[in-house]
C-alpha cells in the first residue's frame, strides 16, 4: 500500500505541526512589529521615492532638520540654522554705483525692517547683505535707488548637447569675457544657466554665441531685479556618532550634496538641490550653502536623511546596492539589523542615539502584500498598527480594544477640466458645475464619512491653507440659473444646449481604482439631473496618462494629488507649466496666479507665505479649473494602550497617550514605549 | 545519441536566443514607465529623469539596449532597475523558498492525485467514482485565491492559527523543535492550497488511464494467473498508467521554480512569482527578461531530459 505512504505522512505532518503552532507560548518582547503592503526597496535617502522607504529611513537616517507633530520645521542634526541673503545689484559704471552706495546707505537707518547688515560697492555693482532672505527687500532697495538706475539682470540656460568638454569649456572661458556677463553656473552635464546684466543682454550672447558658431543653443530669458542668493548656516551638533561609532561632521552633509548633484548617482531628488550655487563645511561643524537665487521651499530639502561619507566615498552606486542600500548606517534613532526580501525588515535600538535611548528593543517592519491578510494580521495581534481602510473604520468604531486615529491627508481628488475646450472656458459653467455635484454625499457614500470637501488646492490643516474659504454648496437651481446666464438652455431631448451644440463631455479616469470610477459614476448622475450628459471611459492607467493626460487630449479627467506639505505649487498651476507632459493639464492660465506663484517660490517670511498662499487658492478655488471634490481622511488603528509615549523634555519625561497629530498617529516612534515594558529612565 | 544530444542543445541555443529577444521586446514595449517614482510626480526634474534613463541605458536604441543586457546578463553584472541590485542575486535569493514549497506542493499532487485516481478508477460508476469526480470538478472550478481566503479566515480567525509568511514572528525565541514545526506549518498551509487544483486534475488523469488499463487483456491475464490484487493494481496496472505523466517530468523542473502570485501574496510568501509580478508592476526590465530566461532555459532543459528518460525507459523510442 505504498501510494496511500504519502498522504498518511502529510496527514502525520500537518497534525503534528499544528499541534507544535498551538501550544507554542510566545513571550511579550519590548518590540514593535509592523505591516504594509508594500516593500522598501532602497534604504538610501538621496535614491529612494516610496513611502516604504520613507518609512524605514526615518527611523535609521538623521537629517539636519525635520518636522514635529505640527509640523513646524525643528532642528535635529542641525542644532540650530540661520538665514542670510547677498543681493548684487549690477550698474552701468563704478560711478553710478558708488552713487547708489551712498543713497543706500543714507536710506538704510530709516527701514531697519528690510535687515540690511552692511553694503559695499565693488566696481560696477553693489553688494548688500541682508539678514533677511528674499526679494521683498531688493525692491525697496531698487526703489530707493532709482529703478531706471539699476541695471537688469537676464538669465537663461545655455544647452550643450554633444559638445565635447573641451569644446565646451573654451567657449564658456570666452562668454565670460564678453561685456555684461556675470556668473555661469553649470547645472548639468551639457547645461548651463548664464546671468548677464543690461537690457537685452540674452539676446546680445545669444547673438554672439550664432555669430562664432559656437555649439551652444540660448534658451528663454528671465528677467531679475539683481542678483540674488540666500545663505543657509547650519550649525550641527557635536554630540552625535553615526551606527558604527564615527563622529557625524559638515563633511557628511557636504559629501550627500555632492551625491545628490552627481550625475553617476542619478538621484531622483536632485531637483530640490539644483539651485544650489556652493556648499561647504566652514569647520566640522558648520555647513553653508548658497543659492543661485531666492527659493524659500529649499528650507524644506534638508530634511533629507544625509549619508556617511567615511563609508561611501570613492565607491560606484552597484557597490552602494548590495553593501549600503541593502545595511543602511546611519544617526536615526534604530539601527538596521536585518533585511529578508519579501518577509520583513527589523532595526534595533541604538543606545547612542543623540536624543536619548529609545525605549523599544526593536522595530520589525513586516511585509504582508494582500488586504485581507493585513487585516487578519491585525485583528490577531501579529502587528500592532493598521492603516485601516475607510470601509472598516466603523467596525472599529464600536469596539473598545481598538484605539482609532484619524485625520485629514495631503491629498485630495478632482475633477480637472480641460480649459482649452470651449465648453469649460466659462468661469460661470465650472461654477454651475461645482454646485451641481454633490460632494458631501460623495464623502458619506465612498469614504463612509470619513473625509471632508476639498477647499482647493491646499490641505486644510496646513498652516498655509486659507481658512476663509466657503465651500461651493450643493444646489442644482443655483447651476442650472448660472449655465442659463452663460447661454446653456435645455433643447428638445432634456439635454442643455447653446448654439446647436448639446452640453455633453468624454470624463476619463483610469482603472484598478475603484473610488474613482465610483466617482464618475455619481458625477454622471448628478449631471444629468441639470441636463448634462457625460459619457464615463475607464482606461488602463499608463495608457491613459501617456495618451490622454500628458497629451491634454481629454474633456474631464478624475484624478487625485498628493502633494505633501509644500506650498509652492508652481508646477501644478503657473501658465508656463501647460506643455505636454507638465502638471498643469488642464491649461490653467491667470496672470495674477502666476504672479503670486512665482513671488511665493521667493518669500521666506511666513506670514507673507500664509497671505500670498491663502490669496493662491482663494483665486483657484473662485477659477474652479478643477471642481476639487474632498479630503480623505487617513485612519490607523492599534490595539488600545500597546503603546503609549513618553518624550524627554529639558529636564523630565512627558509621558502621554498616543493621539493624532497633523503629521500622523505613530511619528517619532523612538518615543514609544510598552506599558508591559517600562522604560529605563534615564533622561 | 551524441550526435541528437548535441543537435538539440545547437537547437536550444537558437531557441534561448529568439526567447530571450522576443521576451526583451514584449517586456520593453508593454506601456508604462519604467521610472521608480510613476507617473505625475512633480518632485521629479527632467534632468533627474534623463539621469535615470542614462544610467540604466534606457535612453540608447532598443537593439543596443538588447545588446547591453545580455553581454550584462551573461557577465553576471546585470541589475535591477530598481534597487541596482544584480538580478541574480536577487532571483537566487528566493530560489531555496520557492523550491520548497513547489516541491512539496508536486510531492502532494502526486501523493493525493494517484491513489484518489486509482481509487475511482477500481469504483468506476458507483459513488466513491462520483464523489471524487464531483469533488475534482468543484476543484478545478473554484478559484484559488477564493478558497485560500476561506482557509486562511478560518484558520486565523476560527482555529487561532497564524498561517503568515515563513514562520511565526519571533518563533526563533522558543525552541529548535517548536521552530522546526512552526516552519514544517507555515510551509504545509500553502502548500496545500497550491496542489489542490493539481490533485483534481492528476486524479481525473490517473483514473483515465488507470480504468483503461484495468480492462486490458493483460490485467485479466494476471489476475487469472493468481496473482494478488496489490500486485495487479500497482506492478502491472499503475506502472502502464503513469507512463504520459512519467514522460512529463522534466517538465516539472521548471515547475518547480513557477511562483503562484496570488498564493505567496495571501500567505504573505517570499517566492518568485512576488518577484516576477513585482518587476511587471515597476517595469523593472532587466529582473523580467533575466527570469524569462531561466525559465525558458529550464523548459528546454526538462524537454531534453524528458525525451532521453523516455528513450531509457521505452525501447520503442529511437533517437535520431
Amino acid at each position: 500500500m505504498l501510494v496511500y505512504g504519502l498522504p498518511v505522512v502529510a496527514a502525520v505532518a500537518v497534525g503534528l505541526s499544528a499541534f507544535g503552532v498551538r501550544t507554542n507560548q510566545f513571550k511579550p518582547r519590548n518590540e514593535m512589529v509592523t505591516g504594509s503592503i508594500g516593500e522598501a526597496k532602497i534604504l538610501n535617502p538621496i535614491l529612494s521615492t516610496s513611502a516604504s522607504d520613507s518609512e524605514v529611513e526615518a527611523y535609521v537616517f538623521g537629517s539636519l532638520l525635520e518636522y514635529d507633530e505640527n509640523l513646524e520645521v525643528t532642528p535635529s542634526l542641525a542644532e540650530s540654522w540661520t538665514l542670510s541673503q547677498e543681493t548684487t545689484l549690477y550698474f552701468a559704471d563704478a560711478a553710478a554705483a558708488s552713487e547708489a552706495l551712498g543713497r543706500v546707505q543714507s536710506a538704510r537707518n530709516q527701514f531697519p525692517d528690510w535687515g540690511v547688515e552692511s553694503v559695499a560697492s565693488d566696481g560696477d555693482r553693489v553688494r548688500v547683505r541682508l539678514s533677511k532672505p528674499g526679494s521683498a527687500a531688493t525692491r525697496a532697495l531698487r526703489g530707493v535707488i532709482g529703478e531706471e538706475r539699476v541695471l537688469p539682470l537676464e538669465t537663461f540656460p545655455i544647452e550643450f548637447g554633444e559638445t565635447p568638454g573641451n569644446t565646451r569649456d573654451e567657449v564658456l572661458a570666452a562668454l565670460l569675457t564678453q561685456p555684461g556677463v556675470r556668473k555661469i553656473w553649470r547645472t548639468g552635464p551639457s547645461q548651463v544657466e548664464v546671468a548677464a546684466s543690461g537690457a537685452g543682454a540674452a539676446g546680445r550672447v545669444a547673438d554672439w554665441l550664432a555669430r562664432d558658431e559656437s555649439p551652444g543653443k540660448c534658451g528663454p530669458a528671465e528677467t531679475l531685479g539683481g542678483l540674488e542668493q540666500p545663505e543657509i548656516v547650519f550649525r550641527l551638533r557635536k554630540d552625535v556618532r553615526w551606527h558604527d561609532g564615527q563622529p557625524f561632521t559638515a563633511a557628511d552633509a557636504v559629501f550627500t550634496v555632492r551625491m545628490l548633484l552627481d550625475d553617476a548617482v542619478a538621484s531622483p531628488r536632485r531637483a530640490d538641490y539644483e539651485l544650489i550655487e556652493s556648499y561647504e563645511a566652514t569647520d566640522p561643524y558648520t555647513f553653508r550653502v548658497v543659492y543661485r537665487r531666492p527659493y524659500s521651499p529649499a528650507l524644506l530639502s534638508w530634511m533629507m536623511g544625509l549619508l556617511p561619507r567615511h563609508l561611501l566615498e570613492g565607491k560606484p552606486t552597484t557597490w552602494w546596492a548590495e553593501n549600503f542600500n541593502r545595511k543602511p548606517i546611519g544617526t536615526g534613532p534604530f539601527r538596521f539589523a536585518e533585511w529578508r526580501s519579501n518577509e520583513y525588515i527589523r532595526l534595533v535600538r541604538n543606545d547612542d542615539y543623540f536624543k536619548g535611548r529609545p525605549h523599544l528593543d526593536a522595530v520589525n517592519l513586516r511585509v504582508i502584500p494582500d488586504q485581507v491578510a493585513i487585516r487578519l494580521a491585525f485583528e490577531t495581534r501579529q502587528i500592532d498598527f493598521w492603516a485601516v481602510d475607510p470601509h472598516a473604520v466603523g467596525a472599529f468604531e464600536q469596539k473598545p480594544e481598538f484605539s482609532l486615529f484619524s485625520g485629514p491627508s495631503a491629498s485630495y481628488a478632482y475633477l480637472g477640466w480641460n480649459l482649452r475646450r470651449p465648453l469649460f472656458q466659462d468661469v460661470r459653467v465650472r461654477r454651475a458645475l461645482a454646485h451641481a455635484v454633490n460632494v458631501p454625499d460623495m464623502v458619506r457614500y465612498l469614504l463612509y464619512g470619513r473625509g471632508s470637501q476639498s477647499l482647493g488646492t491646499f490641505p486644510p490643516q496646513m498652516w498655509f491653507a486659507n481658512p476663509d474659504i466657503r465651500p461651493y454648496a450643493y444646489d442644482p437651481d443655483e447651476a442650472r440659473r448660472l449655465l442659463a446666464e452663460a447661454g446653456w438652455v435645455p433643447g428638445a431631448d432634456g439635454i442643455l444646449a447653446r448654439d446647436g451644440r448639446r452640453f455633453a463631455f468624454d470624463l476619463l479616469t483610469n482603472q484598478a481604482n475603484e473610488v474613482r470610477k465610483d466617482i464618475a459614476t455619481l458625477v454622471q448622475a448628478d449631471l444629468r439631473k441639470i441636463g448634462i450628459e457625460v459619457k464615463v471611459q475607464v482606461l488602463e492607467w499608463t495608457v491613459f496618462i501617456s495618451e490622454h493626460v500628458n497629451k491634454a487630449d481629454f474633456d474631464a479627467v478624475v484624478l487625485g494629488w498628493n502633494l505633501g506639505y509644500d506650498y509652492d505649487q508652481y508646477q501644478i498651476w503657473h501658465s508656463s507649466q501647460s506643455g505636454p507632459g507638465q502638471l498643469n493639464v488642464g491649461g490653467y492660465a491667470n496672470p495674477e496666479v502666476d504672479r503670486l506663484l512665482a513671488e511665493l517660490r521667493t518669500e521666506f517670511d511666513r506670514d507673507r507665505i500664509a497671505t500670498l498662499a491663502g490669496t493662491t487658492q482663494r483665486l483657484i478655488y473662485e477659477d474652479q479649473p478643477y471642481l476639487f471634490l474632498y479630503v480623505p481622511e487617513s485612519c490607523g488603528a492599534m490595539w488600545r494602550d500597546v503603546y503609549r509615549i513618553r518624550r524627554p523634555e529639558p529636564s523630565s519625561w512627558k509621558e502621554e497617550p498616543v493621539t493624532m497629530t497633523k503629521a500622523g498617529f505613530a511619528v517619532h516612534r523612538e518615543w514609544f514605549y510598552r506599558p508591559d515594558h517600562r522604560p529605563v529612565l534615564v533622561p | 545519441m551524441t550526435s541528437f544530444i548535441l543537435r538539440r542543445l545547437l537547437v536550444s541555443v537558437l531557441l534561448l536566443a529568439m526567447v530571450s529577444v522576443i521576451s526583451f521586446f514584449i517586456v520593453t514595449l508593454t506601456p508604462g514607465s519604467p521610472y521608480p517614482w510613476g507617473d505625475l510626480n512633480p518632485k521629479i526634474s527632467e534632468q533627474a529623469k534623463a539621469g535615470y534613463r542614462k544610467k540604466f541605458h534606457l535612453d540608447e536604441p532598443l537593439p543596443r539596449q538588447y545588446a547591453l543586457m545580455m553581454r550584462d546578463l551573461f557577465s553576471g553584472r546585470l541589475v535591477s532597475n530598481k534597487d541596482e541590485r544584480p538580478v541574480l542575486t536577487k532571483i537566487f535569493e528566493r530560489v531555496p523558498a520557492t523550491v520548497a514549497l513547489n516541491a512539496l506542493s508536486m510531492a502532494l499532487v502526486f501523493g493525493f492525485g494517484i491513489p484518489a485516481g486509482i481509487w475511482a478508477a477500481r469504483r468506476l460508476g458507483r459513488w466513491p467514482d462520483t464523489a471524487t469526480t464531483l469533488a475534482a470538478f468543484a476543484l478545478i472550478a473554484l478559484p484559488g485565491f477564493w478558497i485560500s481566503y476561506l482557509l486562511v479566515i478560518f484558520l486565523v480567525k476560527v482555529a487561532g492559527m497564524p498561517v503568515l509568511g515563513l514562520a511565526t514572528f519571533g518563533v526563533e525565541y522558543s525552541g529548535w523543535w517548536q521552530a522546526a514545526l512552526d516552519r514544517t506549518w507555515h510551509l504545509l498551509v500553502p502548500a496545500g492550497v497550491l496542489a489542490l487544483g493539481g490533485i483534481a486534475v492528476q486524479s481525473r488523469y490517473i483514473r483515465a488511464t488507470m480504468a483503461e488499463t484495468l480492462t486490458e487483456d493483460y490485467i485479466r491475464t494476471a489476475r487469472a494467473k493468481g496473482l494478488s490484487e496489490e500486485v495487479v493494481l500497482y506492478t502491472h496496472a499503475l506502472r502502464n498508467s503513469i507512463r504520459p505523466i512519467l514522460s512529463g517530468i522534466g517538465l516539472l523542473i521548471p515547475e518547480l521554480l513557477a511562483g503562484s502570485v496570488i498564493i505567496e501574496s495571501i500567505f504573505a510568501y517570499p517566492g518568485l512569482g512576488r518577484l516576477g509580478y513585482e518587476a511587471v508592476m515597476e517595469r523593472d526590465y532587466p529582473v523580467l527578461v533575466a527570469l524569462n530566461f531561466i525559465v525558458a532555459a529550464l523548459v528546454i532543459l526538462g524537454n531534453l531530459i524528458s525525451d532521453l528518460a523516455l528513450a531509457a525507459a521505452d525501447p520503442r523510442v529511437r533517437l535520431s
